[in-house]
């Protein structure tokens, strides 16, 4: 919605005639941390910003991210109302290392210095950051286990933010649902950080407000897929609006019933999925026999995608069994989308295609490189 | 008053200052104050249906222009990263705002070799998306600096780039006429320097005369056993040949960190049906997406592989159709001297690498075909035969095979859960696979770097033939293959090509073909294109690199240690070299610089050699460094080799020169790099950079009346006539009219569209390769390259019986050279690691990391802060609790030879006999001790052996390689605080 009306109930906020949304294989996800860098070097290297990673990856088991996220509430009461959960703090949520290049390298200390980083929080080294657990894991040798778990806003249909705030700084845009937090009406309260149960709202300590993932709005609004989304050199990723029941996307979640959010026990309906790891390695028996069991035990999935994930699992290895007799599978076929632009509907643009975006030609018209 | 309107009243009263505070202390909710938690769950209740503080018709849109504002730039240009990593290749838009690069982004412009497969994109990695950072670092040069305190002090001044190039010409012009060329050495360039840099880099070399120590050997990416089974190495195929595969190994490797852009390829076969099998020591971040894991013992993949043959052979799964055609299986062997049965036994006179088969059909002895694979007649496989030599001695002979079968006993199921680790029920349920499957490997560079590696290569190789597992779509195991002629032909080319640069070259190939031919009419096209490629490469003074660490650099008291090599050797590295040298199987072609010189020049550039080379921040610092007057790196970041370095001069870095990338088969295209800004400070592109010293050069000598000098080759060289040969008489000076010569390289040798042209190159920012070129990569390949098929090599040899460039002609699993029959190599076999670094109980392994390629990114600030940003060790968490050690724990880790101190990170995914360091700079390290210090880089001194087809040295090939890493012995004890926090 455009404006909030004094008084407005906050259904309204959450209102939109689109919804965006997103999914993640977990299947495919390496790790590799492109998306993460696609979104900082767009959003959010700017001073106040640098400790934020809208969209981060960590690895499942750990601490995730923020740290110890999952265990520091928000979302719903049981009446419905938002729920106050604990506040993050600069290190929680990856801190912004500082390095000593210039000592090491121009001081004529020689080799007494060495570079390394210090937390811009103490100034002192580091006990934690972004990743810091990362490939570390769960289970025990020889059946130890992980996989990568990318987050980002959810962009949830019931936003515990929105209700949270007492300015009305969060909103869903009407166009697209995205949820926005609005900079001028933002008090910096934080009563949205503590309302999320992802911890997907940041502090920034220069600007003295709250900053969130955007979905990258910009682009979208243009008819190009989110930075993260687009840059994922995996192919983790499929993006577009819910009402496009053609999409390779909608097929994944509303016919196939095979994508899923993270923690529906929350009650904020996200928008983003994932396609949960199906066919874990192969687990050793004590005798160090092989057996026909993945590693990671379906309880370990329940606990992050709720109770339908069994299902989920059973039929997407009974998809892939199909391709192994050569039979075949449209879900098998959607998950591996041999097309990138498949994945993205109606976000297939070119941001180099935009030349009206270049500020020279907006404000001179001149010819563009 | 309620709680809600408590609460507001608190925040206006000054709260968000305290909010902020509370947000930059370091402990967690206990500090918080003035939040909702504090206030009690009953506040909770009063969210919904509150009236809050929104005030009527404010917009919203206010803040989305504030983000729709970030998202604006000034020009868009095309970029890439040159081949920084493999395959590579990935095109990128460059966004630049206010005169500087903004951020990059895919450009995502790769097609599908065709619809059936996966296409290519977006493909790209974390540190592409975030180059710029690089650019703007903290460990950027932008000023030639000259050195005033001591080497790696940190002391310098700013100077000009004319003081600098004088200071580095004049010690040029010293040392070509005090020492001659060869006392001028350059350290091999990367890929990372560029093509146009990596051929204007070794153009330079070789119009001084200097020497090369080889790239590809050096940093320990030669794959020995299968150069030693078929001859070659350069058997690429591209990434969506995965797609055709039903099952795939991925060996020695770890796609997560080290193939990102191409990493889907494996997850979407996968979906497709097809198996991954992780053979490797930890389970590491891409076995975790696989089928399988195979928990090798670090270095025992011979074992396993050998075990899969075992089973394949008992249960008479072999394809033998494949074996009889492609192998040496059906040679016969003398069982008296162990060698294969000659034309010269036979006949007392003849080729000596005549070989026989028994031919079943006509029940007798024949000659094997030398110049096809083809034969109309049926070899034996099996049995015992007498033969008789022209000397009259009566031996018996057995086909291949037959020894082959004997060699497999020692590897029944058991036996190998013994000494590799892997259960029999997974070994034998794998080799079923094996037999009845499309089976594709991937093995990565670790391989090349673990001392007997090459019996692990030629293991695998052999399970393959067994299976009939190559030539075939969805086969191979990869080593890589590159059409490189925009890159070699600029090394050498004396004019353009549209003055008949390239002509006078083909017309050199065609020379030495029909030379080669009257010597020997079976000789095949592709081992001319070695031949050719051999003397190109004496041409061009790169030489086998282990001699420059032996002789110049005090490697000799390592490499000599006898209890860190192979038992089974009887003499140590200096017995072996000599031997070789005095058969003539390595000459003073190879040895360069010769024992008796001194270099005196290293010129480094864009290379690390204080990081890369194993024991280097102890060896090549203490013992090369020292001798030399001049040490000068030209690089775009301060290295730690820059930081020893007497001069610096600051080079040009991606976007800010004009470059294109090296199409790699595993992501078959080229993408332009623009330069999309200024270079920083006095940066400059490298091709002017060299074009500058040589004629700085030319300038000094000048002044001092100094003329000519005379090479290598007993030649004589004109000082003043250095830059014009580079720069091919003024007509290619900048980077520019380089990259445009390379275009038309391309062009003229069809890796690109005939008549393709530089301006449509800057049209199109990325071509795919259309061909493999007119180099030697298109004979090694051995099949026709079409962009519109996933590609595969090797099919000339499985279709149309071309032979292989080996001794035998075929592929070789019985290699009977004196050495490998001493050292009990002439089979593929399984040897018991040695223990390199002395008697501990752990082994170190480790390579690429994730979040740089080599040493490019480990200092940068943007990618330091995706993990711990320092170095870590991963241990077993088990292993690590048994030593009073926990998570973030640091340990000194020591050997025989080194010590260094690190930060553990515990995983229950390490093996437990394990430990894993990835690359990190040396400077990143208290006191600068690099964990490359205890890793020595042992070469085997077998792969001095010579004499023998396939046991040669040319550009990229062949000779020991001195950085093998892999399994080093070391134990590690904690640290204590004091120490940990000094």
């Amino acid at each position: 919605m455009t404006y909030a009306p004094k008084g407005a109930p906050k259904a309204l906020l959450k209102e939109s005639s689109r919804q965006i949304a997103n999914i993640i294989d977990l299947n495919k996800c390496m790790g590799c941390q492109s998306c993460t860098q696609a979104c900082k070097n767009l959003w959010t290297d700017r001073p106040g910003t640098e400790h934020m990673r809208w969209m981060n990856v960590t690895t499942y088991p750990g601490k995730g991210y923020p740290k110890d996220y999952e265990s520091m509430g928000g979302g719903f009461e049981a009446d419905g109302t938002a729920s106050p959960g604990a506040l993050t703090n600069m290190s929680d949520v990856g801190d912004n290392f500082q390095f000593n290049h210039a000592d090491v390298y121009y001081q004529g200390k020689g080799q007494s210095v060495h570079l390394k980083p210090s937390s811009a929080l103490t100034g002192e080294d580091p006990q934690w950051g972004y990743n810091w657990d990362e490939d570390q894991g769960g289970g025990d040798w020889p059946n130890g286990y992980y996989f990568y778990l990318p987050r980002k806003c959810y962009h949830c249909t019931n936003a515990p933010c929105i209700d949270a705030c007492t300015h009305n700084a969060l909103f869903k845009r009407d166009q697209d649902g995205i949820v926005v937090l609005d900079q001028d009406r933002c008090h910096g309260d934080r009563l949205c950080i503590e309302a999320c149960p992802y911890k997907a709202i940041y502090y920034n300590p220069v600007t003295e407000k709250s900053e969130k993932c955007v979905m990258c709005f910009p682009r979208v609004e243009q008819g190009i897929a989110p930075a993260c989304d687009r840059q994922c050199p995996g192919r983790t990723r499929l993006a577009g609006y819910m009402d496009d029941e053609d999409s390779d996307m909608y097929k994944l979640i509303v016919e196939h019933k095979v994508a899923l959010p993270l923690h529906p026990e929350f009650g904020t309906e996200p928008n983003v999925y994932y396609i949960p790891p199906f066919d874990s390695t192969r687990a050793f028996a004590e005798d160090g026999s092989i057996t026909d069991e993945g590693r990671i035990e379906i309880s370990v999935l329940e606990e992050l995608f709720g109770p339908d994930v069994g299902e989920v699992v059973r039929k997407l290895k009974a998809e892939r069994k199909k391709r192994q007799n050569n039979e075949p599978s449209e879900i098998m076929d959607l998950l591996i989308g041999r097309n990138f632009w498949d994945r993205f509907s109606e976000l297939t643009g070119d941001p180099a295609d935009l030349d009206t975006f270049s500020t020279a030609a907006m404000s001179d018209g001149s010819d563009l490189g | 008053m309620g709680v809600i309107e408590t609460r507001l009243q608190q925040i206006r009263s000054g709260a968000s200052r305290w909010s902020r505070r509370d947000f930059l202390k370091i402990s967690g909710g206990g500090a918080l104050s003035l939040s909702m938690t504090q206030l009690g769950g009953a506040v909770s209740t009063a969210f919904v249906g509150r009236v809050f503080a929104a005030d009527e018709k404010i917009a919203y849109s206010s803040t989305e222009d504030l983000y729709r504002d970030i998202w604006k730039w000034d020009k868009v240009t095309w970029g890439s990263h040159t081949n920084v990593c493999l395959p590579g290749s990935c095109s990128f838009r460059i966004y630049v705002k206010d005169g500087m690069v903004w951020r990059e982004e895919q450009s995502v412009n790769a097609d599908a070799s065709n619809p059936k497969y996966p296409d290519y994109n977006p493909l790209g990695c974390q540190k592409g998306c975030s180059f710029h950072n690089n650019l703007y670092g903290d460990e950027r040069v932008k000023y030639p600096l000259r050195r005033v305190g001591e080497r790696g002090e940190g002391k310098w001044e700013r100077v000009s780039w004319d003081d600098a190039l004088t200071d580095v010409a004049t010690s040029i012009v010293d040392t070509l006429e005090t020492q001659g060329p060869d006392a001028f050495v350059m350290d091999p360039p990367h890929a990372h320097l560029g093509c146009v840099g990596w051929a204007g880099s070794h153009r330079m070399t070789q119009l001084l005369g200097g020497v090369s120590p080889d790239l590809n050997v050096l940093i320990g990416d030669f794959y020995k056993g299968f150069f030693d089974t078929i001859g070659k190495q350069h058997t690429g195929y591209s990434a969506d040949n995965l797609f055709d595969a039903e099952l795939i190994f991925l060996s020695c490797s770890n796609w997560s960190y080290t193939n990102p852009s191409v990493y889907h390829f494996l997850s979407e076969a996968r979906y497709n049906g097809t198996e991954l099998v992780s053979i490797t020591p930890d389970y590491n971040p891409t076995a975790i997406t696989c089928d399988y894991h195979a928990p090798i013992r670090q270095g025992c993949d011979a074992a396993f592989w050998m075990g899969i043959s075992k089973v394949i052979v008992d249960e008479g799964l072999v394809d033998e159709e494949f074996v009889r055609s492609q192998t040496d299986m059906p040679l016969l062997v003398r069982h008296d001297n162990a060698k294969f049965l000659t034309q010269v036994d036979v006949e007392g006179s003849g080729r000596d690498d005549q070989y026989y088969f028994y031919d079943l059909t006509s029940d007798g002895l024949v000659k094997a075909p030398r110049g096809t694979l083809s034969f109309t007649g049926k070899q034996a496989l099996a049995g015992h035969f007498q033969v008789k030599l022209a000397n009259g001695l009566q031996v018996e002979v057995s086909p291949t095979m037959e020894f082959l079968v004997a060699e497999l006993k020692d590897y029944t199921p058991e036996k190998v859960y013994e000494t590799a680790n892997i259960h029999p029920t997974l070994l034998i349920e794998l080799a079923h696979k094996v037999a009845s499957k499309v089976t594709c490997s991937y093995v990565g560079f670790t391989s090349a770097k673990i001392y007997h590696g090459d019996l692990g290569e030629r293991a695998l190789v052999l399970a393959m033939a067994l299976s009939g597992n190559w030539g075939k779509p969805g086969t191979g195991w990869n080593c890589w293959a590159a059409p490189a002629d925009p890159i070699e032909m600029m090394m050498v080319m004396n004019k353009p090509v549209k003055q008949g640069g390239l002509a006078e070259l083909g017309q050199l190939e065609h020379a030495l073909g029909e030379k080669l031919r009257a010597e020997d009419p079976d000789i095949s096209d592709e081992m001319v294109g070695i031949e050719l490629i051999k003397a190109m490469t004496t041409q061009l003074g790169q030489v086998p690199p282990v001699f420059l660490l032996y002789y110049h650099s005090g490697y000799k008291e390592l490499y000599d240690n006898m209890e860190w090599n192979d038992p089974a050797l009887p003499r140590n590295f200096t017995a072996y070299l000599e031997e070789s040298i005095e058969k003539g199987w390595y000459t003073r072609e190879h040895v360069r610089p010769a024992p008796e010189t001194t270099p005196k020049v290293y010129m480094v550039t864009s290379g690390n050699p204080l990081r890369r080379l194993r024991s280097g921040m102890i060896k090549f610092r203490d013992e090369f460094i020292p001798n030399l007057d001049m040490l000068f790196a030209i690089d775009p970041r301060m290295s730690t080799t820059a930081m020893f370095s007497d001069i610096v001069l600051p080079a040009a870095w991606y976007y800010e020169k004009e470059d294109m990338t090296l199409s790699i088969t595993m992501n078959p295209r080229m993408c332009r790099i623009e330069k999309a800004v200024e270079p920083q400070g006095e940066a400059r592109p490298e091709w002017e950079i060299y074009a500058a010293i040589l004629k700085k050069v030319g300038e000094v000598a000048t002044a001092r009346g100094l003329t000519s000098y005379t090479d290598f080759f007993g030649g004589e060289r004109r000082y003043d006539e250095l830059w014009n040969k580079f720069t091919m008489d003024g007509q290619v000076v900048t980077q520019h009219d380089a990259l445009r010569e390379m275009i038309d390289i391309a062009a003229a040798t069809g890796i690109a569209k005939p008549g393709y042209t530089l301006e449509q190159f800057d049209k199109d920012g990325m071509f795919e390769q259309q061909g493999m070129g007119a180099g030697f990569m298109k004979h090694l390949t051995a099949n026709d390259y079409d962009p519109r098929k996933p590609f595969f090599s090797l099919r000339y040899h499985v279709d149309d019986k071309v032979v292989y460039p080996t001794q035998t002609r075929r592929a070789q699993f019985y290699l009977d050279h004196d050495w490998y029959i001493e050292a009990g190599e002439q089979l593929p076999t399984w040897k018991e690691p040695p223990k390199i670094g002395g008697d501990y109980p752990f082994v170190i392994t480790g390579g690429h990391p994730r979040h740089s390629v080599h040493s490019t990114h480990t200092s940068s600030p943007g990618l330091m802060k995706l993990h711990r940003g320092q170095p870590v060790m991963h241990i077993n968490d088990g292993a690590a609790r048994a030593k009073g050690l926990a998570d973030g724990d640091w340990a000194k880790v020591f050997n025989d030879y080194a010590s260094f101190e690190i930060m553990i990170r515990t995983s229950p995914t390490v093996a437990p006999g394990q430990v894993i360091v990835y690359f990190w700079e040396g400077y990143q390290f208290r006191n600068w001790q690099i964990y490359d210090n205890l890793l020595i880089g042992m070469p085997k001194p077998l792969h001095l052996a010579g004499g023998y087809e396939q046991m040669r040295f040319y550009f990229l090939n062949g000779s020991p390689g001195p950085s093998t890493d892999r399994g080093v012995r070391v134990d590690f004890e904690k640290l204590n605080e004091t120490a940990a926090t000094a």
